[in-house]
């Protein structure tokens, strides 16, 4: 290894203990934050973009790693939202069974949605776990048996939960129960892309005719991805969940799974901590860019500029066009440059993506 | 089609282990077709094909573009069901078994457009098969790195091929010699009897061609494999075939030693181009 080896190796550890402190950091960064970096404010930005991290991360195993396309994923992330706050507003459940609860319906529901969706291919599939996340989101929508609230949603009884989970003073501590979650499941989806069944799931995302050409099944492999990235997107969904204190049918809009690919684009799907990156640029742009197209400065701007930079969408799309245009390979592929890493050996068990238009198609 | 197929004692087949009765008849095929057939619509593509090859025996299949040989190694490996016959792997009909059950029963294929793992480096492709071949592919909890057969393996068979000092290039960036040699290791990584290969000297470099070929003897002579290969070149052909056999319009027209088959007249008007 080069000497930047080492201290390549050391990054994670230094971006983690900084996150870590945050909480405890009275520090004003002007332009990025409003107030100082440990208001209740900021965590709050930092943790929500921590939870759509896990998410993003989640989705990545089955988009990155395996190669598959769902349109489906809000579906378990949503089920990590609304299943929970059912359990414990309309059934008065407790809150451990009611996470127990959530976690093993995304288990049943990812099991059966991948059975029926893995007998097709490509767009197919793409379709089919769209057609049921519409039909999640359809449920939710309609308040079906009067569980979900409709479109307003429906509320957490804070009064179930434990009280260093309540209130804007306990900003802090779910900011470290999201950011402790983020490193848990990172760690889980680290061992999963670097198990034997991990290297099975590269070989379908590469070529799925020479995995059977080898003498496996394809399908069971693609299932097990499946349903491991839909009980992890349910984590991200009950992590969410504590953070803005309610379920709405945003939660499970095909609309979120689309934020999800965009996500997990900007960040780089051929790492595992892109997506995470991807979801905090994200999430902050997303934020951030509102607060920037009501300012004084956009107001005073001449009609012709004023009112498409008064969107904040607007902005968005430019600055994704470029991110797309500058870091074809995400930021991650940005970081990790040309350079091949040893495989599977560093943090990240940094996969060299191969974007799209793979290169097996320029032999044929 | 039969479903009889996986728990299928061998039908009257003299290498039935359980009958060790001294057989005078010569050593059943390890692979062998019975009145195959390939029909789409009103096209026979592979017409009634019925050939058996002996373990350890290496076989040409050639023939006009068109003549179904790659047809006949998607029957035999899976990928296309057949209209009508059988295909027998080590005594056994596999006909109603998918590619990779026939993969795990000892099947190896390569194929005309190299088909490896591009986005993933040499030795990992190498690895996956190697993995693939054995046992504990859904140990997700584990780490794939542990498994130091599978890596012993792969190490040995991109050895084998020569492709030594490549181990850490993506298997996409590799010249496309290297990715046919490559598609080899693949296969002799998961252990089988018998070797598919179609054309695996297609688009090889001339200079490349004989590296290709001492390859393909090296699997043959050292791992004793039995090899089915579609090939054009007719000396690579006359030099590598115990057996060669000759395809037209989907049918098996002859099938026999090299000298015997290149001197039928049938061939040479059909084939071979010579009155």
């Amino acid at each position: 290894m080069s000497g930047g080896g080492r201290w390549r190796s050391l990054w994670p550890v230094a971006v983690l203990l900084a996150l870590l402190a945050v909480p405890r950091l009275d520090l004003q960064i002007p332009v990025i934050f409003d107030g100082p970096l440990n208001s209740p404010g900021t965590l709050q930005l930092l943790a929500v973009g921590f939870a759509l991290g896990i998410a993003a991360l989640s989705y990545n195993l089955l988009f990155g790693f395996t190669g598959v396309l769902s349109f489906g994923h809000a579906l378990f992330f949503g089920t990590g939202v609304y299943l929970p706050t059912i359990a414990m507003r309309q059934w008065e459940w407790a809150l451990g069974p009611a996470i127990a609860f959530a976690l093993l319906g995304s288990l049943v529901l990812a099991s059966a949605v991948g059975v029926l969706a893995f007998r097709t291919h490509g767009v197919y599939f793409a379709m089919v776990t769209l057609a049921f996340a519409q039909a999640g989101a359809v449920i939710v929508g309609k308040n079906v048996g009067e569980l979900t609230g409709g479109e307003e949603g429906l509320s957490l009884p804070f009064r179930r939960l434990p009280k260093w989970m309540v209130g804007v003073v306990n900003t802090d501590n779910l900011y470290w129960l999201t950011l402790a979650t983020l490193i848990a499941v990172y760690l889980v989806a680290l061992r999963l892309v670097t198990s034997p069944t991990g290297r099975v799931w590269l070989g379908i995302r590469e070529n799925e005719r020479r995995v059977e050409m080898l003498g496996l099944r394809p399908f069971p492999f693609k299932l097990l991805a499946f349903v491991l990235s839909g009980l992890l997107a349910t984590v991200a969904g009950i992590v969410y969940l504590f953070l803005v204190g309610g379920a709405t049918p945003r939660a499970v809009s095909a609309e979120f799974t689309v934020t999800l690919l965009l996500m997990v684009i900007i960040g780089g799907s051929g790492s595992l901590w892109g997506p995470v990156a991807g979801a905090l640029l994200y999430h902050y742009l997303n934020v951030r860019l509102t607060v920037w197209a009501g300012s004084d400065v956009v107001a005073d701007l001449p009609a012709l500029l004023r009112q498409p930079l008064r969107d904040p969408l607007f902005i968005f799309g430019i600055i994704f066009v470029l991110l797309v245009l500058f870091f074809p390979r995400g930021l991650a592929g940005a970081f990790v440059g040309r350079r091949l890493r040893p495989f599977g050996r560093s943090l990240g068990g940094a996969v060299p993506a191969t974007p799209i238009g793979r290169s097996e198609e320029l032999d044929r | 089609m039969r479903r009889d197929s996986g728990e299928e004692t061998p039908v009257s087949l003299p290498s039935n282990p359980a009958s060790p009765a001294p057989d005078t008849r010569p050593p059943a095929p390890i692979i062998e077709t019975r009145g195959l057939s390939l029909r789409f619509g009103g096209a026979t593509i592979v017409d009634d094909v019925s050939f058996g090859v002996p373990e350890g025996m290496f076989v040409s299949i050639i023939g006009p573009n068109g003549a179904g040989k790659t047809s006949l190694f998607n029957l035999i490996s899976g990928l296309y069901r057949p209209s009508t016959g059988q295909v027998l792997l080590q005594g056994r009909d596999v006909t109603a078994l998918p590619p990779f059950a026939r993969v795990r029963q000892g099947l190896g294929r390569s194929f005309q457009l190299t088909t490896i793992f591009p986005g993933i480096p040499t030795l990992e492709n190498a690895r996956l098969a190697a993995q693939a071949g054995a046992s504990g592919n859904f140990a997700f909890w584990r780490s794939a790195a542990a498994n130091r057969a599978a890596g012993e393996r792969a190490a040995w068979a991109l050895e084998t091929v020569g492709l030594r000092g490549r181990e850490r290039v993506l298997a996409g960036s590799l010249a496309h010699g290297d990715k046919r040699k490559l598609e080899l290791a693949l296969l002799i990584c998961t252990e089988p009897s018998v070797l598919l290969l179609d054309e695996p000297t297609a688009g090889v470099s001339a200079e490349e061609v004989p590296v290709m070929l001492d390859v393909i003897r090296r699997i043959r002579k050292v791992e004793g494999k039995t090899i089915l290969m579609v090939e054009h070149k007719m000396d690579v052909v006359h030099d590598l075939s115990d057996r060669v056999a000759v395809l037209a319009n989907g049918a098996l027209v002859a099938y026999d030693e090299p000298d015997a088959v290149m001197a039928d007249p049938f061939v040479r008007s059909a084939y071979l181009g010579v009155a």
